[in-house]
């Protein structure tokens, strides 16, 4: 008896005739000598070619008509769809990212920051609205023609407050300095009359004591 | 003609869709074919195969030319044949006491019966059976010897590309037509021993 050494599926390949030259010459020589191998060739190559002679059912036109176009526009529909979920997915990974970076305990110090800023702002506001009132006063001498330093400014109004109040204290303390200049040019003079020019610290004040307890005196009598 | 198919896969990959087009041109009646063999109705057909193209035009970035681009390519329409179907079985399952005799729900034979041409009445009847008997015997097959058998005898692709694309080495799908193949021939012996 003799042994095959061929496989079916070497076989399966030879049907098909995909199998290089060389071993496809092999098993030709083989399926002489093997019955068993002959006949099993022969009855894949039958069933093949009942299945090969059939044809295959024709595809409808209406299938195949606009085939391409149809799945041209399903892409560009696609397309048209995928970027608003592709931008919803971008927001969601930024804000994820924010989430990640969030530091509960830096809460104090950003509050603190705000503050801050709102300070900040407020100074500054306070700045803007001086520097329109000097803009609006310099458009008012312009219109005006009239020199600067002539002109009260109502922006200058601090200034011009302060201004006054110092040069009253000024007035005021002349008028003090005066007053007492005059009592003690008053004193000596009496003093003058009185002969006694030389007199030290000491007795003059109670020189003028006595002058003064005489003028009491005589504004009482 | 390969090289010039690389420069379009090149062209689809920096987003030209017209260039895509051209590709779908090219394979669109392969691919309606093998999607008819797996679902029998060609509405459903050309849903499954556009839906593939679409999917293939996603996902051409993968496409690493180390293969051919129909191989690829069948390989995503065959795996949502293969979704097709259980989805189908499913739907059969839930439908199972509803008789439906609504005639696009039907499944058509994938072969063309030719009753005209042939030269007698018994012959021309012979070919109508013999294409309704075929159908049903690839239909009883279990389910990979059917595809692989379906790709090599239906639609002439070569056992190493099958390989690729059902993902199996080559002596199993060689395994697999020969066992397709006996069981056939049990299923046809009639009309295996007579000369069509």
């Amino acid at each position: 008896m003799n042994i095959c050494s061929i496989k079916k599926e070497e076989l399966v390949s030879y049907c098909y005739g995909e199998l290089d030259s060389g071993r496809r010459e092999e098993i030709k020589k083989h399926l002489i000598d093997c019955s068993r191998c002959r006949e099993e060739t022969q009855r894949l190559e039958k069933t093949i070619l009942l299945v090969r002679q059939q044809k295959l059912k024709p595809i409808p036109k209406e299938i195949v008509n606009n085939y391409t176009q149809e799945i041209r526009e399903q892409l560009a529909a696609q397309e048209e769809k995928s970027f608003v979920p592709a931008l919803k997915e971008k927001l969601f990974a930024w804000l994820e990212n924010l989430r990640l970076g969030f530091y509960p305990q830096l809460v104090p110090v950003a509050a603190v920051f705000c503050v801050l800023i709102l300070v900040f702002a407020f100074m500054q506001y306070g700045k803007i609205s001086n520097i329109n009132l000097v803009n609006q006063d310099i458009a008012l001498l312009d219109t005006l023609g009239e020199d600067a330093d002539d002109v009260y400014l109502s922006s200058d109004e601090a200034q011009l407050a302060e201004e006054i109040e110092s040069s009253d204290r000024i007035i005021l303390a002349q008028l003090d300095s005066e007053v007492e200049a005059e009592e003690v040019f008053d004193d000596t003079e009496i003093l003058q009359e009185l002969g006694e020019e030389d007199l030290n610290e000491e007795e003059l004040s109670d020189y003028l004591e006595i002058i003064d307890d005489i003028e009491v005196g005589s504004a009482v009598s | 003609m390969i090289d010039n198919e690389d420069q379009i896969i090149q062209r689809v990959k920096n987003g030209d869709q017209n260039a895509f087009c051209e590709l779908v041109e090219k394979y669109k009646d392969k691919a309606l074919n093998i999607a008819f063999s797996f679902c029998r109705n060609h509405e459903d057909a050309k849903d499954v195969s556009q839906e593939a193209f679409i999917k293939a035009f996603k996902t051409i970035k993968d496409f690493r030319s180390e293969s051919r681009f129909y191989t690829w390519f069948y390989r995503i329409l065959i795996n949502l044949c293969k979704d097709y179907l259980r989805r189908k079985m499913k739907n059969k399952a839930i439908n199972a006491n509803i008789k439906i005799n609504n005639e696009a729900q039907k499944e058509e034979s994938i072969f063309e019966i030719i009753a005209s041409g042939l030269p007698g009445p018994k012959e021309q009847l012979l070919n109508k059976e013999l294409g309704e008997q075929l159908t049903e015997a690839l239909d009883s097959l279990p389910e990979q010897q059917k595809r692989v058998f379906t790709l090599k005898n239906i639609h002439g692709l070569k056992i190493n590309e099958i390989a690729e694309i059902v993902k199996c080495a080559e002596g199993t799908i060689k395994a697999h037509l020969f066992k397709a193949t006996l069981n056939l021939q049990e299923k046809l012996t009639v009309y295996a021993r007579q000369e069509v």
